[in-house]
């Protein structure tokens, strides 16, 4: 049996390699990294979007919420939200009307994440009992004014801090957690199909943080960890992350895919945001914001969404900024956060409309809120 | 765990290893143990999460034989034979071995302690593996220039209309020009760039004068300029150790030896007791829906979560404050409208009580009588159906008038959208012209 003096020198030899290792693959990538979209753009001609100060307008705010917004996801077709607060409540609104169809008293108040499964019809959430909990909208509400929870998905061994359902399949749900796996269930059964990392090499070595399904092709997804890497990974393959993804310095809150599905946006602990190429790995583009004057510490980035065309990106960060990006140019063209009505605390979650006509933002002032462009616009 | 050895697996094929299958006798149940995967082993509902598994005996049991799984990270893809053998007493037999010279080993010691080392040094072997396959996909990667990604970005960027960006914009055809007389320049002089609309707003302007930062992430207020090296100057949290004089100490994160996630350690974060906070959150607080550590015997103020030491907490009305007395809370609003809603906690002796203010959850007990109560609402129709004066019909496809296309959330009429099937853009189905 090796001493322990033995081990401590294996190990300490194994991890001077392992960091040697490291520092060659961050400056060959460093050397990759040759050009970016914002000079690619510039070359093309390309103008920034400009936006007067009354172009996009906070033209509802949904309250209710007695506790902090934690999370929010659309329905794919109607105009319908449904959100997350520390209130230990789900609430699905009626976007275009402000009205509350839903209340959900959950039996665990410390919800991060929920989601709106494809149908419309069914809701899901997770949070710090390292659970998902399903609930039906269409369900009679017990004696109490409850709404009973219609499925469990337990197996997490951490706290559930994303959840996704599959596109066009309301039986399939990933969820991302804090025991640095994501997992696909079956929601009908409460099973679990498969689970990306964990023991597999190529996991994730910290929590995950948030997940996002490739819209355009359903078999993939990204997931963003603390561990500052996006993986890559394919539901018919969980042994191994398809890819990884370096360049951030700090745990990736946020990841979304580009509109085209080749590429994805992610917002980090580090201050920015970032734009990767799907296939090649490469980082495109970083979107680093003006350091504060008073040199502060940078916001860090809550939550990112594209507009349906991408040229848009909608970054929420903690100081309740919400920067609208121009991608290709890598400006901001928009601060939504200094608009008449906007947020008074940190933006924690953001998500686009379906029809991309409305962005909606939630925040830790317990409300949120939606945008959308006040001009009038005439087709020709 | 004591074992009884119902089967020897005699090969170094992982196919053969997979259908390898023990029964492990606990207090409880019986645990079958069964290799998944060359890559783990599973017991029972858990996983094991190491490569390096070991099965030992008790004395108890002279006549049981130990199984030695040794499994190697995937990089090494090395499982050597297992064996059957003997221990406790002293007597190894290595009947049923096959390829091993030398003497048998001895049984592994349960406190695991040498095993923990090996597994932190596999666990760091393997990750060196993924990186050496990660270079050599590097080594063959094109640079962005070259790859069409920024090509494609450009392109499918303009091929779809955006509702949130105005389509009615004047385009200066004359900032092409001053676009490539910048581009050719290199460099950006504040005047030229700040005094035509068509450029970008000027950034940091007090960095144009300072030629030694070619980066603008590297120019300081008083325009020194920074080793690029010195990644700390984009991120103010972390200090790399070799880091220059330049960045100030204390942005390093402090406590790492608590916590096991980077995210938990901010630098006000502190927990009293390290078994007791599961660093879940990025605050660093008690997880109050997880379940106490045995070790921890007193909670940080408002943790509920010890609820051996604070008996009183076992309802969402209770809170654990100080002593452990218990409040009624504020009572939240009538969610669900047709009964008050009363929080009670034990020792508590008014019943909080609520009215009904808003009734949008449409049932028969809903609010009756109140002025507030639609009755009928949409949400309240069978299968989607649509609310016209009491009764809900079946929803008609909605119709989208032409020319309120695109005013779907401007006008505050509007409570149904829909896309016209003309022009794709959203609408108002209820015809709201803006």
């Amino acid at each position: 049996m090796a001493s322990v003096a033995d081990l401590k020198e294996k190990h300490a030899a194994a991890t001077a390699s392992v960091n040697s290792l490291r520092e060659r693959l961050r400056q060959r990538r460093q050397l990759l990294l040759d050009t970016d979209v914002e000079r690619y753009s510039k070359a093309q001609g390309r103008t920034a979007v400009s936006f007067n100060q009354t172009d996009l307008v906070c033209c509802r705010t949904l309250q209710g919420h007695s506790g902090k917004v934690y999370s929010l996801d659309w329905t794919p077709e109607k105009n319908w939200i449904v959100s997350a607060s520390q209130d230990g409540r789900l609430i699905v609104w009626n976007a275009l009307t402000s009205q509350k169809t839903h209340a959900i008293k959950l039996h665990c108040p410390w919800v991060m994440t929920c989601a709106f499964a494809p149908n419309g019809q069914s809701v899901a959430c997770g949070g710090l009992d390292s659970a998902c909990s399903i609930f039906n909208l269409n369900s009679q509400v017990d004696r109490d004014g409850n709404m009973p929870v219609s499925r469990i998905l337990t197996g997490h061994k951490g706290y559930v801090s994303s959840c996704q359902y599959v596109p066009d399949q309301e039986t399939r749900l990933i969820t991302g957690s804090g025991d640095q796996t994501c997992v696909l269930w079956d929601v009908t059964t409460g099973q679990r199909i498969s689970i990306f990392g964990g023991e597999f090499p190529s996991g994730h070595t910290a929590d995950v943080l948030s997940l996002s399904i490739n819209p355009l092709n359903t078999n993939m997804f990204v997931s963003g960890s603390c561990d500052t890497t996006v993986r890559l990974w394919d539901l018919r393959i969980a042994s191994r992350a398809v890819r990884t993804y370096h360049g951030h310095e700090g745990d990736i809150n946020s990841v979304k895919f580009f509109p085209d599905g080749q590429r994805f946006g992610t917002g980090s602990d580090d201050g920015t945001c970032r734009l990767f190429d799907m296939r090649t790995g490469h980082q495109l583009q970083v979107y680093n914001r003006e350091p504060d004057r008073n040199d502060n510490e940078l916001p860090i980035v809550t939550s990112i969404a594209f507009s349906i065309s991408g040229r848009l990106l909608f970054a929420g960060y903690s100081n309740g900024d919400c920067y609208v990006w121009d991608t290709l140019l890598a400006e901001v063209v928009l601060n939504l956060g200094t608009l008449q009505n906007s947020h008074d605390g940190r933006i924690s979650c953001l998500g686009l409309s379906s029809d991309g006509s409305a962005l909606c933002t939630g925040s830790w002032d317990k409300n949120l809120k939606i945008w959308a462009f006040s001009g009038h616009r005439k087709i020709v | 765990m004591d074992i009884q050895c119902s089967s020897s697996v005699a090969s170094t094929d992982p196919q053969n290893l997979k259908h390898a299958f023990f029964q492990i006798p606990s207090l409880a149940t019986n645990h079958a143990a069964w290799l998944v995967s060359a890559h783990k082993i599973r017991v029972g509902p858990t996983f094991f999460p190491y490569f390096l598994v070991f099965f030992s005996l008790s004395r108890s049991f002279p006549s049981c034989e130990l199984f030695s799984l040794v499994l190697f990270s995937l990089s090494f893809s090395s499982l050597p034979s297992s064996s059957r053998r003997r221990c406790g007493g002293g007597d190894v037999n290595r009947a049923g071995a096959e390829d091993e010279g030398g003497e048998g080993e001895p049984c592994p010691s349960r406190s695991g302690g040498d095993t923990a080392g090996r597994d932190s040094t596999a666990e760091t072997r393997r990750r060196g593996a993924v990186g050496e396959d990660e270079l050599q996909l590097l080594e063959g990667a094109q640079p962005v220039s070259h790859s069409g990604c920024l090509k494609e970005v450009n392109h499918y960027v303009g091929m779809k209309q955006d509702p949130l960006i105005t389509i009615n914009k004047r385009k200066h055809r004359s900032c092409r020009l001053y676009w490539w007389v910048r581009s050719k320049l290199g460099v950006c002089i504040s005047w030229f760039c700040c005094s035509c609309q068509c450029l970008p707003k000027c950034k940091s302007p007090r960095c144009f004068n300072c030629s030694c930062c070619n980066d603008e992430s590297c120019c300081k207020p008083n325009c020194s300029c920074c080793s690029p090296d010195c990644s700390c100057f984009k991120i103010s949290s972390c200090c790399k150790p070799n880091c220059s004089p330049f960045c100030d100490l204390w942005c390093c994160k402090p406590n790492w030896a608590c916590f096991n996630t980077s995210s938990c350690c901010k630098s006000q974060c502190s927990c009293p007791s390290p078994n007791c906070c599961t660093c879940n959150l990025p605050s660093c607080k008690c997880n109050p829906c997880g379940e106490c550590k045995p070790e921890c015997s007193s909670c940080s103020g408002g943790c509920c979560d010890c609820k051996p030491s604070c008996s009183c907490c076992n309802d969402q009305c209770c809170s654990c404050v100080e002593s452990c007395s218990c409040s009624c809370p504020r009572c939240l609003g009538c969610f669900s409208c047709f009964k008050f809603l009363k929080c009670s906690c034990a020792g508590c002796s008014n019943l909080c009580k609520c009215s009904c203010t808003q009734c949008f959850n449409c049932q028969s007990s809903c609010c009756k009588g109140q002025p507030s109560c639609f009755k009928c609402q949409s949400s309240c129709c069978d299968e989607g159906g649509c609310c016209r004066s009491t009764s809900c019909f079946s929803c008609p496809e909605p119709s989208c008038p032409e020319c309120s296309c695109g005013c779907v959330w401007s006008c505050k009429n509007c409570t149904e959208g829909c896309r016209c099937a003309r022009c794709c853009n959203p609408c108002c189905a209820t015809g709201c012209l803006c």
